[in-house]
């Protein structure tokens, strides 16, 4: 009999990951008390929540005493296994620990080959030692597995299960959505094609997304102080729920939701008995989600750097040229402030170092292809700093203080 | 804390008032930490946080105190694993990794010698995979410690998108408990764009001070040199001379720079000068009128660029020790680049000095001002010829061509000049001026030449 289902306080118990930890639970079932092969891909972005349903799959399984003695679980970790050598040594150790031989540098004594041969019988091992006991790898960053030449691992896993018929289930988490097609037409063929997308239906609508927040926000602040409004309260202000439902709109992953949680819960002073007000405390943590960095960093610059920046739009539009060089920006500051008589013209080590600082912030780039004998070009890439984002941040600076047919520019096209 | 407080609170050492910037928090005066109470605390929170999946990405303008920040947070979470990497010194993979974990070592009570000493044939630690290995020994606990690494100005890093995926998947592994903190000038999107290995982060963005905040702090910071004179100068007038002098330097600087550090490093620069008619007993303290008259012209040089009239300072001796025929091809060439060719014989050859700007047409100036704003444009070498023979028409000593060949491959040797295509073709080379305008200038100046008068733009 399958085990009956019971999450831990450590799952949020949304409907879509309820369904999810369903299929996964039904494929562990078929090989855990069936004794079959099977295999699945969970693929999602980072953070989307995938370990989440692999572990509450298998929580039952391991909670269960007499289920333990039924399957063994092995993770390896496509970031730091990546190379076979190692991955095969981190399986090994935990497959049977007390039988391997280790060098002096923590790694299993053998050629890559030798290994992988070691690998297979220790599979067949552990299903024939103690009768059918099942193997359920947990491959994290399958993509990295997939990169590897031959993809000798996953082809060996698959088709020890398949041509000795022994129980092995293989989970592979990952974040690359296409990762099936890159497998190899003999790896793909052993594979049950079973790929699952955590992302595409998370969150059904902006009420679960709201139930995950408030979750993971109880989960994150289990000291919250009994003398002001409790969560659930908080999180049903005003400005929380418009945050939520803008952040909803916007992003709908899990990461999402760590994201606002963490800002939300380092936002407010675990000193401070009052809680902020919520139309301030929720803008500033909007802040962090909607806020435009290259406009924030625009604002902040000085007005050197905001002029030079000016110039350089100024010159590729009125020129017609993508590229410029530090002379060319210079000589039409140079020139713009020469006709200003009341603007204070600053030093050529102050243009200098101005212009090198915007090429700092990321705001101009240099090209890639330097002209032989000439000084190194650069260009504002619009995905970089666009108009708009300038206009944004000009809004609230002062235009007269700018030279004037710098200022003239500007309010003709900005 | 209030300003009075920590003002009360500090030592006022020299060592707090360094022109240079140190990035060790012992060397770093306490009070930069002033207005920034919230970040403070939000970003100390975030660090702590033992469920933070992702990278925190601290950003800002120059000078704006986020690597202070940090290291303040670092002094006081001292019961955390920290490990502080400045990329501008340890820019490649091997540095940052033998860095981070020769910084955590200490905390989890392991001594590098002996450790070495157990395993001979160890090998050094050099990459990401090696922290990993060493943040995977330290589980032995029960409530694992959580690390802290903190790579700051990861702009300098070599390759560092490669090191930063192969860190920020770290952050992924189930086993280690880590919080990776980057600081950049750059927003993250800028640069990480192209790169989705690097994902997602929580960017905090550490705002600029304002003028106010500015003038405080360089105040608060600020030991005032003229210690030595208390005993002649009253206190409150000395207070009053250093929030004047203070109010000056950001004042002057404020369109230029809003980094702290560069600015208390102009204000101690510019002390000495400043306060130098009260040394010298010409005026006293109170008299801040007459202490600004003899300042400014001094801060006005300062900011345009220009060469200060200290006497003891010594002039740039460069273009004065160039040859004489040298300079002259060097203002020839700029001219040649700069100048449409047919303008040469209107604006070099002769009536230079004739040339009314009436005369010029507005647009006919508007088409000709491409040419300076454009850069540099080839010219063949028989303009430069025709250019430096006009220019030296006057002078009695002549040059022979091959004198005139030898400096066009001499200035071509250190970089003012650049040729244009092959190397190999030596019939009708062109040539570009690549020198700046300021420099071929100076080298005018000394010709007693204005180098904007054969300018056709600026006529």
């Amino acid at each position: 009999m399958p085990p009956k289902k019971q999450f831990s306080p450590d799952f949020c118990p949304l409907p879509s990951i309820q369904k999810h930890v369903k299929e996964v639970d039904l494929i562990l079932e078929s090989v855990i008390l069936n004794h079959l092969s099977e295999s699945i891909i969970l693929c999602g972005p980072s953070g989307c929540g995938k370990s989440v349903i692999v572990h509450e799959a298998l929580l039952p399984y391991s909670t269960d005493k007499k289920l333990q003695a039924a399957h063994q679980i092995v993770h390896i970790d496509g970031a730091t296994h990546c190379e076979l050598g190692a991955c095969v040594d981190a399986i090994l150790s935990q497959l049977q620990p007390n039988k391997i031989r280790l060098r002096p540098n923590g790694s299993v004594v053998g050629t890559a080959a030798e290994k992988l041969k070691e690998l297979t019988d220790a599979l067949a091992g552990v299903s024939t030692r103690t009768g059918k006991k099942a193997v359920v790898f947990v491959i994290d960053q399958l993509e990295n597995f997939v990169e590897q030449k031959n993809q000798l691992l996953l082809y060996s896993l698959f088709d020890s299960a398949r041509e000795q018929d022994l129980p092995i289930c293989v989970i592979g988490l990952s974040t690359v959505l296409d990762v099936l097609e890159k497998m190899e037409k003999r790896v793909k063929s052993r594979f049950s094609q079973r790929v699952m997308t955590v992302v595409g239906n998370l969150f059904a609508d902006v009420e679960d997304f709201s139930t995950a927040v408030r979750f993971m926000l109880e989960r994150r602040l289990p000291d919250w102080p009994e003398n002001v409004p409790d969560i659930a309260a908080i999180v049903l202000e005003p400005a929380c729920i418009a945050l939520v439902n803008r952040l909803f709109e916007s992003r709908k992953d899990w990461q999402a939701v760590n994201m606002l949680v963490e800002i939300i819960a380092a936002a407010r002073d675990p000193n401070l008995v009052d809680v902020p007000e919520p139309a301030t405390f929720y803008g500033r943590v909007s802040d962090f989600f909607f806020a435009d960095p290259t406009q924030r960093l625009i604002r902040d610059l000085p007005h050197l750097h905001l002029t030079l920046l000016l110039c350089c739009f100024e010159f590729v539009d009125t020129q017609q040229e993508d590229t410029f060089n530090y002379v060319m920006i210079q000589e039409l500051y140079a020139t713009s402030t020469r006709q200003k008589t009341r603007s204070v013209k600053f030093g050529e080590t102050f243009v200098r170092g101005a212009f090198f600082e915007l090429v700092d912030y990321g705001l101009l780039r240099p090209t890639t292809t330097k002209p032989r004998n000439e000084p190194q070009r650069y260009h504002s890439l619009s995905l970089g700093v666009s108009k708009y984002q300038l206009r944004g941040a000009l809004k609230e600076s002062d235009l007269g203080s700018l030279p004037t047919d710098l200022r003239q520019w500007c309010e003709a096209h900005m | 804390m209030s300003v009075g407080k920590r003002r009360a609170l500090q030592q006022p050492t020299q060592q707090n008032v360094t022109p240079k910037r140190a990035k060790t928090p012992e060397n770093l005066p306490i009070e930069s930490l002033l207005f920034r109470d919230p970040e403070f605390l939000h970003l100390t929170n975030l660090i702590e946080s033992s469920t933070l999946r992702c990278p925190l990405y601290v950003t800002g303008t120059i000078g704006c105190g986020k690597t202070f920040l940090l290291n303040e947070i670092r002094r006081q979470s001292d019961h955390i694993p920290f490990a502080f990497v400045d990329c501008d010194t340890s820019p490649s993979e091997a540095d940052v990794v033998r860095r981070i974990i020769s910084e955590l070592e200490p905390f989890y009570g392991i001594d590098q010698e002996e450790e070495l000493d157990e395993i001979p044939s160890a090998k050094a630690p050099s990459t990401v995979a090696d922290v990993r290995k060493f943040l995977s020994t330290q589980l032995d606990d029960d409530e694992p410690l959580r690390s802290v690494i903190v790579l700051d100005g990861i702009e300098q890093l070599t390759k560092g998108v490669e090191l930063l995926t192969k860190l920020i998947l770290l952050l992924h592994v189930g086993t280690i408990r880590l919080t990776l903190v980057l600081t950049g000038r750059m927003p993250w999107r800028n640069f990480a764009f192209g790169h989705p290995g690097l994902g997602d982060v929580v960017e905090f963005h550490l705002p600029c001070f304002s003028k106010k905040e500015l003038i405080e702090l360089l105040l608060l910071t600020f030991d005032v040199p003229v210690t030595k004179d208390k005993d002649l100068i009253a206190l409150e007038a000395l207070e009053a001379l250093e929030a004047a002098y203070c109010r000056l330097i950001v004042d002057t600087f404020y369109p230029v720079t809003k980094d702290v550090g560069l600015l208390r490093s102009l204000a101690h620069k510019h002390l000495p000068t400043f306060i130098r008619p009260i040394r010298d007993g010409k005026l006293q303290p109170q008299q801040t009128d007459g202490l600004f008259r003899a300042f400014l012209p001094i801060l006005a040089a300062e900011v345009h660029g220009k060469p200060t009239s200290l006497p003891n300072e010594k002039k740039s001796a460069l273009p004065v020790t160039a040859p004489v025929h040298l300079r002259y091809v060097l203002i020839a060439a700029f001219l040649c680049s700069y100048n449409p060719s047919q303008a040469d014989a209107r604006m070099v050859a002769k009536r230079h000095d004739r040339v009314k700007k009436a005369n010029q047409t507005p647009t006919k100036k508007a088409k000709d001002k491409r040419l300076t704003v454009h850069g540099p444009q080839a010219f063949s070498f028989e303009r430069l010829c025709s250019n430096f023979l006009s220019l030296t028409a006057d002078l009695d000593v002549k040059v022979c061509m091959f004198q005139l060949q030898a400096h066009v491959k001499t200035l071509c040797d250190v970089r003012l000049l650049a040729r244009i295509g092959h190397e190999e073709s030596l019939d009708h080379p062109k040539f570009k001026c690549v020198c700046e305008k300021s420099a071929v200038q100076r080298v005018a100046a000394s010709l007693d030449l204005d180098l904007n008068r054969y300018l056709i733009d600026l006529v």
